[in-house]
């Protein structure tokens, strides 16, 4: 993965971020709750170009009305676009079932984005035995294989659903 | 800027270089092994490759806690 641009981050984010390998990053919310963001390797579907965007909090607690966190968030994900213009994807954490709240809250999030024109996000579930999994891809819509990376997201989610 | 190759002294037929061309072919080629890729893996390679991302997933997670909590520590420890 290509640093992301922590400057433009910081310029813009309402929460300061900080990283100490370039590749993870750190926000402390208003209320002082440590959150960790990271942009995992993916060979899930594709062999290079994916990542998994990845998120944990200090205390698992959520902050669905935090407009700062969610800012700070796209934010991250603005500027991991623009130095790696690949496919980023999300899985939601299913340890405590809170999976689908989460999946709502990050596709509530998406939609009051300003720059949600830029991208695509496409969210799936995928059952496995009992437990519902979801699942996010997002793609930049300038990405010259787009429809390709869609139809190779939706061949592969459609061959785990059957 | 495409460039004319005369190479009839070797082939009875001309050659032209375009490099447009090449890369469309390039990426056409790239294409197709991205495809063929997919195609490639089975369901059960994919659940596989899966469960091994949402397994390092976890690690990370339960490095994200380690990490929490030396940063506090670190914090307490600048402020005694």
């Amino acid at each position: 993965m290509n640093p992301l641009n922590l400057g433009y981050v910081n310029r813009l984010a309402p929460y300061k971020v900080w990283t100490e390998n370039g590749r993870d990053f750190f926000i402390e919310t208003d209320k002082g709750n440590l959150f960790k963001v990271g942009f995992m390797d993916d060979y899930s579907i594709w062999d290079t170009g994916a990542y998994q965007f990845t998120v944990n909090n200090e205390n698992n607690q959520p902050s669905p009305n935090d407009v700062k966190l969610k800012l700070t968030l796209f934010r991250l994900i603005e500027a991991f676009f623009e130095v790696n213009p690949d496919i980023l994807l999300y899985i939601c954490e299913t340890g405590d079932d809170k999976q689908r709240l989460r999946n709502r809250l990050f596709i509530h999030w998406f939609n009051t984005y300003s720059q949600r024109d830029n991208y695509i996000l496409k969210t799936v579930e995928v059952m496995d035995g009992n437990t519902a999994n979801f699942a996010a891809i997002i793609v930049q819509k300038s990405n010259p294989r787009l429809n390709a990376i869609l139809s190779e997201f939706d061949e592969t989610i459609s061959m785990l659903q059957k | 800027m495409d460039k004319e190759i005369d190479i009839k002294q070797h082939f009875p037929l001309k050659v032209w270089w375009n490099r447009n061309l090449c890369v469309s072919l390039q990426n056409k080629s790239k294409k197709k092994d991205m495809s063929e890729l997919i195609k490639k893996r089975t369901k059960d390679e994919i659940i596989a490759a899966l469960k091994a991302t949402l397994a390092r997933k976890k690690e990370w997670e339960k490095q994200a806690q380690e990490d929490f909590k030396r940063i506090r520590q670190e914090r307490l420890n600048l402020s005694v």
